[in-house]
This record gives structure tokens, sequence and C-alpha cells, in this order.
């Protein structure tokens, strides 16, 4: 009887683990005989694929887009069950934060789902070795991040970026660092791919406005103790430091260390370090002094645009957060790229990747929750520099308090 | 100079979590020869529930840890009858490698779907410090009471372990077990509720260090695999499955890492922690105490 247990237990936990690692977490009820291409029944539902980081070191920062994802195709988001008269099937699949957990989760998705789009995945290395597979398949993906071939409309045609290109992501730091009077400014880098991407667009970013970056220090991720690195920072003489990570456990890390250090610079990072996460780690009196971009002006304080302002709401009822925090203007890129989706099918009444592009290029998205996106055929990073804002850690306030595009 | 003895200190500082989780894996190995997987995933539970408990909750500091050390001890405990018990004697140990990866797996997904439940942020939390004063400066070096006090928690933690193997009866008869389990088994020892005890202690063990590193590691769903893997360099470097191995690999690979950060560059960090690990296996496979205490 006991082994019975035992045998039982082992199964449940393999099971637990397929599902943690690749295992399909469907946002709405399954639905039978989805299927692929632009030769789909119009009784067919029409299979939208998802990839998030469910597991591995990443899975913490894609919680605030599952809420999003699981009501996507139900009532809870009005709009969203059907396309051009189709029933939607959202799939789920976990990418590990990996490149081969990408690759994997997305051939199930195309392969064995069917999916018809793709929204996702959230981090550069595992967007990087989607795009190959989704152009292969024809297919619209709409990415996450802001990747620097995701927005590459020549080498990837179908795939489009909801969020801003690194170039003017980084331009806009550099300028707020510059309206703050920042005179030296340093780096500390993840040793990621995700830390190397953004550290090289703002190493090239800074190059190319003749600002000198005084130090560049790396740290391992997931290290327990960054004070030498704050030590290293500190006395370069920085009053300005750039976060190129990914990971908030890690910049909450940076955090505390210069904080110790008794070194509270001007911070500037990615959406990273815009979460709670940090803000606590900062406090409120640092907080002030740090300043995050990839942010939509929509969804910024104090004036969100009207539908921003409406989903934060929408959002406060689905997951019972509050309306408007940092998380709402992540999640809101998915429900952005939903739309995106839906407008170009119900524009082209097809699923063909190419049709799809050339509507999206043609027409853009100029109500979005998070941004009003416009597009070209080279340049499928959707948000320009003008839409942009930076964001305090923990809220939507403007960075340091100002938003990008204000002047100083 | 005083770069050296700030590389020093804070090596030693972050090798003393190393050795607290170091810890619980060498007690349940030299009780009952299982490596437990799911160790890392206790101390995660131990910092989440500390964290939510503590900070979230307002329960008295003290309280909070007792809370949290009894409910990873109860979780230890439970992941030996249901996962381990019946496999442990099979001489396949991919039995036991799968079960303990299996609990692993389960109390991580259990703790990311109660934490984000309302789809919010909650796998991340900061962690306060519970030692609030401030850096204390002697000359150059600078000293943070918060991570500090975990040198002499992790030496008195070990210290108070050992103590119990040699002095409480329970202990003893962990020795005894770890020592000819058939042995203790035929002189009337309750092996099978020794077994039990061996991974409740670990799992309390991990439940602390979760909770007093806390504010270092910060709070995290998914810390549990990374630091469980530096533990057990660390336990490896110091000699499995000694009690004091984990507290010597530990400030072996805590220094060795800030050393490297601070001469070599940080993305030399885990390349020579892991070549640490592979002279130190090399030169000493026992590790560094392993020769002259072959048990606890």
């Amino acid at each position: 009887m006991i082994r019975r247990w035992m045998t039982a237990l082992v199964a449940v936990g393999l099971v637990a683990g397929a599902a943690a690692c690749s295992g399909p977490s469907d946002g709405t009820s399954a639905s039978a005989g989805a299927s692929a291409g632009s030769g789909t029944s119009n009784t067919d539902p029409i299979v939208i694929g998802v990839l998030l980081p469910t597991s591995g070191p990443l899975a913490g920062t894609s919680t605030v887009y599952t809420s999003i994802v699981k009501a996507l195709g139900t009532s809870a988001l009005p709009g969203t069950s059907t396309i051009d008269g189709r029933k939607v099937k959202v799939v789920l699949r976990d990418d590990q934060g990996t490149a081969a957990g990408t690759a994997s989760a997305l051939r199930q998705l195309l392969d064995g789902d069917k999916a018809e789009a793709i929204i996702g995945p959230l981090y550069t290395g595992e967007a990087t070795a989607a795009l190959p597979l989704i152009k292969q398949a024809n297919i619209l993906s709409i990415a996450m991040t802001g990747c620097p071939d995701c927005g590459d409309g020549t080498k990837f045609p179908t795939t489009f970026s909801i969020e801003s290109d690194r170039p003017s992501q980084m331009t806009s730091t550099l300028d707020r660092m510059a309206q703050v009077g920042a005179k030296k400014v340093a780096m500390l880098q993840s040793d990621d791919p995700t830390g190397q991407a953004y550290g090289d667009a703002f190493a090239a970013a800074a190059k190319a406005k003749g600002v000198d970056i005084v130090k560049t220090v790396h740290f391992a991720p997931g290290a327990l103790d960054l004070g030498t690195q704050a030590a290293q920072l500190k006395s370069s003489g920085a009053d300005a430091v750039y976060l190129a990570t990914a990971v908030p456990t890690d910049v909450a890390n940076a955090a505390k260390a210069l904080k110790e250090a008794q070194y509270e610079p001007y911070m500037f990072g990615n959406a990273a370090a815009a979460v709670t996460v940090v803000a606590e780690a900062a406090g409120p009196e640092w907080s002030t002094k740090w300043a995050a971009s990839g942010y939509g002006k929509n969804t910024t304080r104090p004036n969100p645009a009207p539908q921003a302002a409406a989903y934060g709401k929408k959002v406060a009822s689905i997951s019972g957060e509050a309306a408007l925090a940092a998380p709402i203007n992540l999640s809101a890129g998915i429900l952005d790229g939903f739309n995106l989706i839906k407008r170009a099918v119900e524009g082209t009444h097809s699923t063909d990747g190419t049709k799809l592009a050339a509507w999206l290029v043609k027409n853009g998205y100029p109500d979005g929750i998070k941004a009003n996106y416009t597009f070209t055929d080279t340049r499928h990073n959707g948000m320009r520099a003008e839409v942009q804002a930076l964001v305090q850690p923990g809220t939507l306030e403007g960075g340091i308090p100002l938003r990008a595009g204000e002047s100083g | 100079m005083w770069d050296l003895a700030s590389a020093l200190l804070r090596g030693l500082q972050t090798g003393s979590i190393y050795a607290i989780v170091g810890l619980g894996l060498n007690v349940i190995f030299a009780a009952t020869g299982v490596f437990n997987f799911a160790q890392g995933e206790l101390v995660m539970v131990g910092a989440m529930l500390g964290v939510t408990l503590w900070a979230a909750a307002g329960l008295p500091l003290g309280l909070a840890l007792v809370v949290v050390v009894l409910a990873t001890a109860a979780i230890g405990a439970l992941t030996e009858v249901f996962a381990v018990r019946r496999l442990s004697s099979q001489r396949d140990a991919t039995l036991w490698m799968l079960s303990t990866l299996g609990v692993a797996i389960i109390i991580r997904s259990s703790a990311t779907l109660l934490a984000t439940r309302n789809g919010g942020q909650n796998a991340q939390r900061s962690f306060p410090n519970y030692i609030k004063a401030g850096p204390w400066h002697l000359g150059q070096l600078s000293v943070v009471p918060q991570r500090a006090v975990l040198i002499p928690i992790a030496v008195l933690l070990t210290l108070a372990v050992w103590t119990w193997f040699r002095r409480a009866r329970w202990g003893r008869g962990l020795l005894a077990m770890a020592a000819d389990r058939e042995g203790a088994a035929m002189r009337g020892l309750p092996v099978g509720s020794l077994a039990v005890v061996a991974f409740a202690l670990g799992g309390l063990i991990a439940g602390f260090g979760g909770f007093v590193g806390g504010p270092v590691t910060q709070a995290s769903t998914e810390m549990g695999f990374t630091l469980t893997l530096s533990a057990f360099i660390a336990a490896t470097i110091g000699g499995i499955p000694h009690l004091w191995g984990p507290l010597v690999g530990g400030a072996v690979l805590g220094i060795g890492q800030q050393l490297t950060a601070t001469y070599l560059g940080s993305e030399l960090q885990v390349p020579i922690s892991l070549a640490l690990l592979l002279v130190v296996l090399a030169v000493r496979p026992q590790g560094v105490l392993g020769r002259e205490v072959r048990t606890l």
C-alpha cells in the first residue's frame, strides 16, 4: 500500500515538474479542433500562443502578466472572446526563461497547439531564440521586449514589439540623466544575455551622445553580496548609475548594497527597476532618485490616458491589485499585443503573417493602452521616443519626477 | 589592505549563508544517505513565510521565526515519510533523487501559486533588515551589522547541532544510524523515526537559514535552487557529511568569490567557484575535513 503511495507521489511530482517546465496552462477552457494557417475553417477557434517564463530564475517576473493572460478570451476582458467571428483559445507555455526552453515551447505551440499568432516572450535571449521559428512559420508574433532583432522588420518581417527599441530607450535615459545634472555616469551590469544586451545598448547610446561611462562593474546573476561592486561604483565618483539587468531581486540586492555603502546616486534602469521589490529595498526617500525606462506615457501618472485608466480599473477587479500600479503597466502590454493581433486579423480576415504585418505597418494602433503604436516596414518597435516614460519604482509616478518628452 | 579585509569579511558573511544551508544538507545525508533536493525549497519557504509573517503580517520577530522553523521542520518530516522512506533502502539512488526533486517542484509551484494568487508581484519580496543599525567603520572597512551577524549565527548553529548530536539521546541515535543503519536497527533503535528526525532537523535548519539570511538573499520563490547549488559546493569543499564541513567550505567558497570580484572581476566569480570545487575534488575528494572524521 505504502509502495503505491510512493509511486503515486513520485508520479505527481513528475507531472508537476513537467507542468512547471513545459506544460500548457490554458487561459481559457479547452476547445477542440484547433487548426493552423490560412486554411482554417471560420468555425474553428483561433489559437493564440503565449510564451512566458513560469519556471526558472525569471519566473517571478512573469506573474504580473499571468492574470491578464488567463483573462484573455473570457468575459472578464470584454472584446477578447472572439477574433473575426472565431472563438479565441489562449495557450500559455513556459519558456523557462531560456533560449532552449523557448525554442521547445514555441515548437509545441506551433506544431502541437497549432497556434496562429504568438504573444511573448518577455526577454531578449528568449525572444531572439523565437525569431527564426516565427519567421519560418510565417505567423504574426508580438514580442514583449525591445530586443534589437524583434524590431527589425527587414530581418524578421512578421515579428513586432510593443516595446520601444533600445536606442530610443537609452536616449530617453541619457536625456533624463542630463536633466538631473548628472556629471559622471557608471554602469552596473549583470553577466547574463539580457544584462549584456542592455549594457551594450547603453554604452552605444552614451558614446553617441558623447557621455563618458567612468566605470562599468559586473556581477553574477543571483549574487548575494554586491558590496564589492558598490564600493567600486562609489569610488568612481559617479553621480548616476545605469543598472543593466532584468532581474528585480538583483536590482533590489544592488539597492541594498549601495545603501550599505552609504552611496545613493541617481539610479536608472529598465522595467525591472520599477517594481515593488525595488521600491521596498530602496526606501521611500531614495526611490525618488530612481527612474525606470520602458514605460508608456499612457499609463503613467499624473495624467494617464482614459483607456489606460479604464484598463487599470478592469485589472484591479480581476486580480485585486491597485489600479494603475506598476504591474498593470506591464500587463497592459499583453492586452495591447492581443489587440494588435485581433485588429490585424479582423482587418485582413486572414492569419497569414505577411498580410497581418502589412496591415499593422499601414494602420498601427493609435489608441493602445500602454502607448500609441506606430510601425514602418523596417522598424517594428511600436513605441517611439515621444510616447515613452520613465517611472519611479513601485509607482507609476514619472521618474525623477519628470516624464520623457517633458522639459526639465 | 582594506580591500583584502573587506573581501575576507564579505566572503565570510556570504559563506555563512552557504554554511547554514549546507549544514541542513549534511545532517540529512549523514543520517540517512539521502541528498534532499528539496532542501533549497525549504530555505525559500523560510524566507517567503518569514517575510510574510514578520514584515507583512506584523508578527513579532521571534514568534515569526518559531512558526517558520516549525513549518519547515514539518515539511521536512513529511518529505521523509511520503517521498523517501520506502525508496532510501533501495540500491537505486535515482528513486529518492526523483522523489525529492518531485517534492522540490511541488513546494516551489505551491509557493508561487500562493504568493501570486492575486496576480501580483509577491513571488519576489524585499526582506527588511532585522538589525537596523547602520554600518560601523573600522578604518576603511565598513561592517554592516545585518550581514556580519550571520557569521556568529552560522558558527553557533553548527556548534549547537554538533553538541546535540553528541549529547541528546536522539542525536546519539542518529550518530549510531549514520555509522551503521542495520546495526542500529538490530540493537533496537527506531531507525524509521530517527530518519524522520533527521529530515525534520534538516528542514528546521533550512527554514532558519532562509529567515536569518533573508535580508541578504531577499525572498523569491525561485531562490531555492541557486542557493542549494552554492551550499552543495560549500559542503563538498568542506567535506560531506562532516558537520563542520559546510562552515569551512562556505568560508572557502565565499572568500574565493569575493577575492575574485575584488581583484579579478565579478564576471569570473562563477567559473572560479566551480574551478575551486574541481581543485578540491582532485586534491582532496573527501573535502577539507573529510579525512579526519569519516562520519558525523
